[in-house]
């Protein structure tokens, strides 16, 4: 069974809260535990909240459709958006700080994601970027 | 999303007690409230999280940029985060982040960190 949501990007608070009422129903739906609930909204947040900031611009915002898929086995969660290309994979994780003054204002996004994914993949097919994490049960 | 955020004036510090989801679409809020207790002189803040029950890096954002406000440069405060969730020590291990904080169980503890100097 797969769930799907289309969001329109325009405004962050809407297109979260959207998101999030979303995982909730999905959650119920799909009889998530409270760490696989947990896990699919970490990285749904974080990659949705980085389609919004590099992908589309404040002036160009555009849709992205984020899915959600469940297995015995797995828990398949796509996010695709008609931005310009970008693969938050390539995107290097910033090494621990060892000190307040070495601390990166953001960048924490991407760890977060590799952490809460078992496999994590990226295709530009055409004019679209999608995003496919699997965090398995 | 749902956010409320409540601060609270003590000897030494101010309680700062968000309540709710801290993501990238109300971070900015958080922010400013971090900000204006900042910029109103405080420089020594309690983060209470014990009413937060899911903090994106975003959220995680926002108290790294406070505690280099009070911390650096010329300032000698502090942030110290008290009662987080197993959840909120999560994400900020995860993101390399937890052992730059105090961290405290209770909030009562954390302002006494205050009280000690």
């Amino acid at each position: 069974m797969t769930d799907t949501l289309t969001l329109d990007g325009c405004d962050a608070l809407e297109e979260m809260t959207a998101l999030a009422q979303w995982i909730d129903t999905v959650a119920m739906r799909q009889d998530l535990t409270r760490s696989e609930r947990f896990r699919l909204e970490m990285v749904l947040t974080e990659s949705v909240t980085n389609v919004i900031d590099h992908a589309f611009s404040a002036e160009s915002p555009g849709q992205i459709t984020v899915s959600v898929s469940c297995s015995d086995a797995e828990i398949e969660a796509t996010v695709i958006d008609k931005g310009q290309p970008f693969n938050p994979l390539t995107h290097s994780i910033p090494e621990r700080p060892r000190s307040l003054e070495e601390a990166a204002i953001g960048g924490a996004g991407i760890s977060l994601i590799r952490h809460f994914v078992d496999e994590c993949s990226y295709q530009r097919n055409d004019h679209d970027n999608q995003l496919t994490m699997r965090i398995l049960r | 999303m749902t956010l409320t955020i409540t601060t609270e004036e003590m000897d030494r510090c101010t309680v700062i007690k968000p309540s709710g989801r801290i993501d990238s679409s109300n971070a900015s809020d958080f922010d400013l409230v971090l900000n204006d207790v900042i910029d109103g002189g405080q420089k020594n803040l309690v983060l209470d999280l014990s009413e937060i029950d899911y903090m994106s890096s975003a959220g995680i954002r926002a108290i790294v940029s406070a505690r280099k406000m009070v911390k650096l440069g010329v300032f000698d405060g502090n942030v110290v985060i008290a009662a987080p969730s197993e959840r909120v020590i999560d994400v900020l291990n995860l993101s390399g982040m937890g052992r730059l904080f105090p961290i405290e169980t209770t909030v009562e503890a954390a302002v006494a960190d205050f009280a000690k100097k």
